[in-house]
């Protein structure tokens, strides 16, 4: 019987192995929507495991393509009473490089213990690529120039960005634009107008941005990158969709990027003409005009110095005139007036100086001469205005003035405030101790080193409450063997005598008590400096009043008050 | 024989003080060795080599103001103004009122891109914790343990001579402890809780979550210092301003 048994489930087990449907293996498939992207475009990677779920191993991805999002999801469905379950991850990924771009195999850990892997995928990036899509095929691209990429140092040129889409797009989101050591402005005014590529009509926003190069050297501009979806718009779904007018649409993620931008920023020539150079770029032109060519002594005439031009028109500093001693020259804050434009900046600064001649004479100004450096030729110019005469005449109905400068102001000119014409950082210190030495102590032996004159205060307080305690003890004791021996008649007998005596003793001891040996009795009176011969006789003395109590012999009233007496004066002198 | 023993004790103890002093004494000469040579590179312009001199001695665990500021100032001959302003900082909190180190750091904050927020609360702080602003953190807990020594002195003296100046002597310093105590406090839980950081590369995403998945909230450029509140699995919940909070990873920033 048992035997039939075990076949039987041995049979069974078989059963269940061979004929019942055995449970599908996990796959794991890769699959692009399209395998030729232009340059900066994004497309999409899913990853679909049948029958389980699992870990998608991403780090092969990370060498040569970017993963801009990530996203998952499971479908379960059952047809015909077979569940099938079937989970997807979909990464969105940028290429980082142009050509032929791999997409590796993955490796996918299945639920089911299982090590899957995809087959690798051949993307093609950029317009070179085999099957790479012309740019009239690309529904959103975009594209970034400079005007000049060899500016020279303080020059500006023209950033622009230009995005061309032929598709709807939603969600557009521009990532804020990185221009290294360029000083940056947009233009304002975005420009917006259409564009045929190929056939194709694009909408094209454009963005302009000023940049000034502040130093020379190399630099690459990185890319600028938008994130947007694509709308596709479907049909509708059903007869009543279609009664309303309604589809439905779909948003597909987008990462676009430009390409990077080098820019070679050219050093200025040195400068080794005549005059000063005056740190301008680009264009200028100076003129003069005073608004009187006559004027009383002792009155003002303005003269108005206008520099005008393109490029750092900001930096024009103001022009030194170079007058005599015997005109006063007054200054005002300059006026100014500079925009923004695709040449760059442009515009004027006007300075005015109030010339008040101190006598009569013909005053000559020299002209105000101006050295920029024009990017057009590539060299320095020098520009200027002419010599402008002013008359000073006498002053009508008035003697003649002498008018004198006061002492110490020869320039005559109005004061100034001292501004920083450049910065920079201070020099290196000189040594590790030169701002001081900073030990420190940790938290832990901070707060010990705080808390230990607490503590000492505390122990010497402890102290002191001590020492007054034990001094009343001694105090107590001394009173308590003086009241034994206070009345004379000594009514308590030889063991008063003996308890006064103890007392005493430990009166010096600064201890209570009731009993003492001999031996501590001596030692007592030893250690407080008692005579040994007087600390003997105390023991003594001890002795005799224990012997007068217990032997029990007969003793006179005379001797017993001679030794009481003895006692007494003991206590009397132990005490002290 | 017991004089023998304690002559025997004293002898081991003065060699084992003079062996620490000596080798402490050869580790300052390295010091000094590495840091002139670091300074040499600088001046001849090869800042990276003067970066790295001086990087490596604050790696050694050397704690200076000097140092620091040279560092600093090797990183902004570098071009890495986030370094920059992280070593500036780090020699503020040592040497508050140098007034080379002040200038260096406000001509390198001024090279930030972020506007740096002003915050109420930390006007507070410099109000309620002023000494720190005058004084490094080991002058201010120098002071703070003198003063502490002093009160207990006489407090400790007048419980034995009772004198009325005793007291009121006793409650000035009292008073002024009272005013640095709290300050040598609050610089050691500084130092302890490495509350600020600043941006050290050219962008920091600033993200709601710890991966980077998550939504970027918003960006801050290198050099901008911000307060730390929390870290874990490598990202960090900062605080730029009151109402701009988020995670970056642990390596955009340096703590102070």
């Amino acid at each position: 019987m048992i035997r039939r048994a075990v076949i039987a489930l041995a049979l069974g087990l078989m059963a269940v192995l061979f004929v019942c449907p055995r449970a599908e293996a996990s796959r794991a498939v890769a699959t692009v929507d399209r395998t030729g992207i232009g340059q900066g475009e994004s497309f999409n990677l899913t990853v679909t495991i049948s029958e389980g779920s699992g870990d998608v191993d991403e780090s092969p991805l990370e060498k040569d393509f970017r993963i801009v999002s990530r996203s998952s999801g499971t479908n379960v469905s059952i047809i015909n009473s077979k569940m099938t379950r079937e989970t997807r991850y979909t990464y969105v990924l940028i290429p980082l490089k142009e050509g032929e771009v791999v997409l590796p195999a993955l490796t996918v850990r299945a639920s089911d213990g299982d090590v899957l892997l995809t087959k690798p995928i051949v993307i093609n990036v950029g317009a070179g690529g085999g099957n790479a899509r012309a740019a009239s095929s690309r529904d959103v691209f975009m594209e970034a120039s400079a005007s000049n990429k060899s500016p020279y140092a303080g020059e500006s040129a023209i950033y622009t960005l230009r995005i061309y889409r032929a598709v709807e797009i939603a969600n557009a989101a521009l990532r804020p634009l990185e221009f290294g050591p360029f000083h940056a402005e947009q233009l304002k005014d975005d420009k917006s107008y259409t564009k045929v590529i190929d056939g194709r009509q694009y909408a094209v926003i454009e963005m302009n941005f000023l940049l000034t190069a502040t130093a020379p050297g190399r630099y690459v501009i990185p890319p600028a990158e938008i994130t947007c979806d694509v709308v596709i718009r479907r049909g509708p779904r059903s007869a009543f969709d279609g009664f309303f007018g309604m589809g439905t649409q779909d948003l597909r993620p987008m990462l676009l990027r430009s390409a990077e931008t080098a820019m070679d920023v050219k050093p200025l020539p040195p400068y080794t003409g005549k005059g000063r150079f005056s740190g301008l770029v680009g264009k200028f032109g100076v003129s003069a005009a005073l608004d009187r060519q006559e004027v009383p002594a002792g009155e003002s005439a303005t003269l108005a110095i206008t520099v005008r031009g393109t490029g750092n028109v900001m930096d024009v500093a103001l022009p030194e005139l170079g007058l005599p001693d015997t005109v006063k020259v007054y200054t005002d804050s300059p006026e100014e007036s500079i925009a923004m434009s695709e040449e760059g900046y442009r515009g004027h600064k006007l300075f005015k100086y109030a010339l008040v001649p101190l006598g009569p004479g013909r005053i000559e100004i020299p002209p105000v001469e101006i050295v920029y450096f024009d990017t057009g030729s590539g060299k320095h110019v020098s520009t200027s205005t002419g010599v402008i005469t002013l008359s000073a005449t006498k002053s009508e109905g008035k003697e003649e003035q002498v008018v004198s400068l006061p002492e110490g102001n020869s320039s005559g000119g109005a004061k100034r405030a001292v501004e920083f014409q450049h910065k920079d950082i201070l020099p290196l210190k000189g040594s590790v101790e030169a701002m001081g030495v900073h030990g420190g102590f940790s938290a832990l032996a901070f707060s010990l080193l705080m808390i230990a004159p607490a503590i000492v205060f505390c122990g010497c307080l402890m102290a002191k409450r001590l020492a007054r305690r034990s001094v009343g003890i001694a105090r107590q004791m001394a009173d308590k063997a003086l009241s034994l021996i206070k009345d004379p008649a000594m009514p308590g007998g030889f063991a008063d005598c003996h308890r006064a005596l103890v007392f005493a003793v430990l009166s010096r001891a600064g201890r209570t008590g009731e009993v003492l040996t001999y031996d501590e009795a001596r030692e007592i009176l030893l250690a407080r400096g008692f005579d040994p011969a007087r600390a003997e006789e105390v023991v003594a003395l001890m002795r005799a009043l224990d012997a007068a109590r217990y032997s029990g012999a007969a003793m006179a009233d005379q001797e017993k008050s001679a030794l009481c007496g003895r006692a007494a004066a003991m206590v009397r002198e132990v005490i002290g | 024989m017991r004089a023998r023993r304690l002559l025997s004790i004293i002898l081991s103890l003065a060699c084992v003080i003079a062996l620490a002093l000596a080798s402490r004494a050869h580790a300052d000469g390295l010091h000094d060795k590495v840091f002139a040579e670091a300074s040499e590179a600088y001046d001849k312009g090869d800042f990276e080599a003067a970066a790295k001199g001086f990087s490596d001695l604050a790696g050694s665990g050397v704690k200076s103001a000097a140092l620091f500021y040279n560092l600093g100032n090797a990183e902004m001959r570098s071009g890495r103004l986030g370094h920059a302003i992280l070593w500036y900082e780090r020699a503020r909190r040592l040497a508050p009122t140098d007034p080379d180190l002040l200038f260096n750091l406000q001509y390198a904050r001024g090279l930030a891109k972020d506007e740096s927020p002003t915050s109420d609360a930390e006007a507070l702080l410099r109000v309620i914790f002023f000494p720190k602003w005058l004084l490094g953190p080991s002058a201010v807990q120098a002071a703070t343990l003198m003063l502490n020594a002093v009160f207990w002195l006489a407090i400790g003296l007048n419980v034995f001579v009772r004198r009325r100046a005793l007291r009121t002597f006793a409650a000035v310093v009292l008073f002024l402890l009272l005013v640095l105590a709290p300050t040598a406090v609050y610089e050691l839980y500084e130092a302890s809780a490495g509350s600020r950081a600043v941006v050290l590369g050219s962008t920091a995403e600033v993200r709601s979550g710890l991966s980077e998945d998550s939504t970027v909230l918003f960006t801050l450029h290198e050099g901008s210092v911000v307060r730390v509140n929390e870290a874990r699995d490598g990202y960090m919940r900062i605080e730029f301003t009151r109402d701009k909070i988020g995670w970056i990873r642990k390596g955009s920033a340096g703590l102070i």
